[in-house]
């Protein structure tokens, strides 16, 4: 019982003393950030069409909440101040500017201007946001700062480490009801999903639909391999060893739907956010990339 | 006897606290994501949060892909008489986003789909429940005409409208006196019968044809 007790303790000690995957948080950071970053500058030649007065994006009445601002009439009108704020503050996040802040301004922003595009928003975006709420309790600083100690310092650092792990877990959730709702629905089943699919006159692409036509057994294939794919990831995940090769089957499917299907920023996006599942010296050697020599801290060093 | 840790209590306890939160999320997630059923109708408070703070939504395609659609296609008329041909707006637009994919127009295609997708469920909706007693048949044209009637105060209506005014200016038509619009039901070729085609599966099958608008 002692040594139940004394394993549970060093677990749950272990959660809260010291900052976990520094180099992978950081990097996270930087990658989801930078992923918002340039969806906003994907839309901003046509800003006035997603904000603008005369949108057809839909219009909900103000609900109280800090989120959706631009639902007020008075707001509304200066959207431009809230892309330029969300730009700004990105940049600064990227760069690592007083991080804790930046982050939460750039997600004001963020999710302000997004509350205001509900209708554009795909798979790709909801999981972004909820990343970015993940990350507001992370400390990203990149900065190894030793044992924890005192209460309020070690909650810190717990829930830093909680929102890490809650962030890979909200990745494995995504492909297991994704997988799991395949399964059970008939057009998966028989291999026929990706057919009426790549067929769709609004998903296809043009150039893609005589190819389905003339080989259609590819798209059985692609159906069983998304189902495979969606269904072994959480699983196989948790394996060190299995990682660089679901990243690449992962890599292959998504950016696979980018191009096919069109879906680029959805594409982009569940390829970029691999990076929760970086091993932490993985990690520091990404960044490590591009950093001036003089410039990396002692804590870069990969432990 | 160990030794006495000072820090050990306060580490203790920040950790039961971040354990207890950690759990309360988790737990709420996976509830929120599990299929209807009593354990998770007994647990509004979980899934109340999610929605609230967390809504989340990962059907991707599942358990079908959607296989038919409702499209708005529009015909404009100016003030001389001229017709454009029918106009499929979102199909150029969709075009747009395949070739120019580093660009707003996928996302566009989105907006402009929501305009046409609210309006065809309004539609379809009306057009299901059929006509009031006393006021028209059973045949089709009547129950257009009962549907749109319906319809013509609604906000899905007047959007559907103004989009269309905007597909023909953005087609260069002149200023359009008066508006057309239709509703092209489409439905692919089943994997079964795709022997029978050598080009594209999807091509509209069913027209909806609504009574034209004077633009005011």
């Amino acid at each position: 019982m002692s040594a139940l007790w004394t394993k549970v303790e060093g677990t749950l000690l272990g959660l809260v003393e010291r900052e976990s995957h520094v180099h992978t948080k950081k990097l996270l950071r930087v990658v989801l950030l930078s992923w918002v970053l340039v969806y906003t500058l994907l839309l901003l030649p046509a800003h006035a069409d997603f904000w603008g007065e005369d949108t057809f994006g839909a219009r909900f009445e103000f609900d109280g909440s800090p989120w959706r601002l631009l639902t007020l009439p008075a707001v509304a009108s200066h959207y431009r101040l809230f892309l330029l704020g969300q730009v700004a503050s990105l940049v600064l996040a990227i760069a690592g500017v007083m991080p804790r802040l930046t982050v939460f301004l750039a997600f004001f922003f963020t999710r302000n201007l997004m509350s205001g595009v509900d209708v554009t928003l795909d798979g790709g975006n909801n999981l972004s946001e909820l990343i970015f709420v993940y990350l507001l309790f992370m400390d990203t600083s990149g900065r190894d700062r030793g044992p924890a100690t005192g209460f309020w310092r070690c909650l810190l650092v717990g829930l830093s480490n909680a929102a890490f792990l809650v962030a890979r877990l909200q990745l494995v959730a995504v492909y297991l009801v994704a997988g799991f709702c395949k399964v059970l629905g008939p057009m998966w089943q028989e291999g026929t999903a990706l057919y009426y699919i790549f067929q769709h006159h609004r998903f296809g692409h043009p150039a893609i639909a005589p190819l389905v036509l003339r080989y259609p057994m590819i798209t059985v294939l692609g159906s069983y391999f998304t189902i495979a794919f969606q269904l072994a990831f959480p699983v196989l995940i948790w394996r060190r060893g299995a990682r660089p090769y679901l990243f690449a089957a992962g890599a292959f499917l998504h950016l696979g739907i980018a191009v096919v299907m069109g879906l680029l920023s959805f594409g982009l996006f569940m390829v970029s956010i691999y990076v929760v599942f970086f091993a932490d010296a993985w990690s520091a050697r990404v960044l490590a990339v591009g950093t001036p020599r003089s410039c990396n801290e002692p804590s870069m060093a990969v432990r | 006897m160990p030794r006495f840790e000072p820090e050990r209590p306060k580490r203790l306890a920040a950790a039961v606290v971040v354990v207890a939160i950690f759990a309360f999320h988790v737990t709420a997630v996976a509830v929120f994501l599990m299929p209807d059923n009593p354990i998770k109708k007994g647990l509004p408070t979980m899934t109340g949060y999610v929605t609230r703070y967390f809504m989340q939504n990962w059907h991707l395609f599942s358990p079908n892909p959607k296989i038919d659609s409702l499209d708005l296609w529009v015909e404009c008329t100016d003030s001389n008489g001229n017709t454009t041909p029918w106009l499929d707006p979102l199909d150029s637009m969709t075009q747009r986003a395949h070739t120019t994919p580093f660009g707003p127009y996928q996302k566009l295609a989105f907006v402009y789909n929501g305009v046409v997708d609210n309006f065809a469920r309004a539609f379809s909706i009306a057009y299901t429940a059929g006509c009031p007693d006393g006021q028209g048949d059973a045949s089709d044209e009547a129950r257009i005409q009962c549907a749109q009637a319906l319809l013509r105060e609604s906000y899905e209506y007047d959007e559907a409208v103004r989009f269309a005014r905007k597909a023909c200016r953005d087609a260069d038509a002149p200023e359009p006196a008066q508006i057309r619009l239709r509703l092209a039901r489409t439905i692919p070729v089943a994997w079964e019968e795709r022997a029978t085609v050598t080009s594209r599966l999807w091509t509209p099958s069913e027209f909806y044809d609504l009574d034209p608008v004077v633009m005011p």
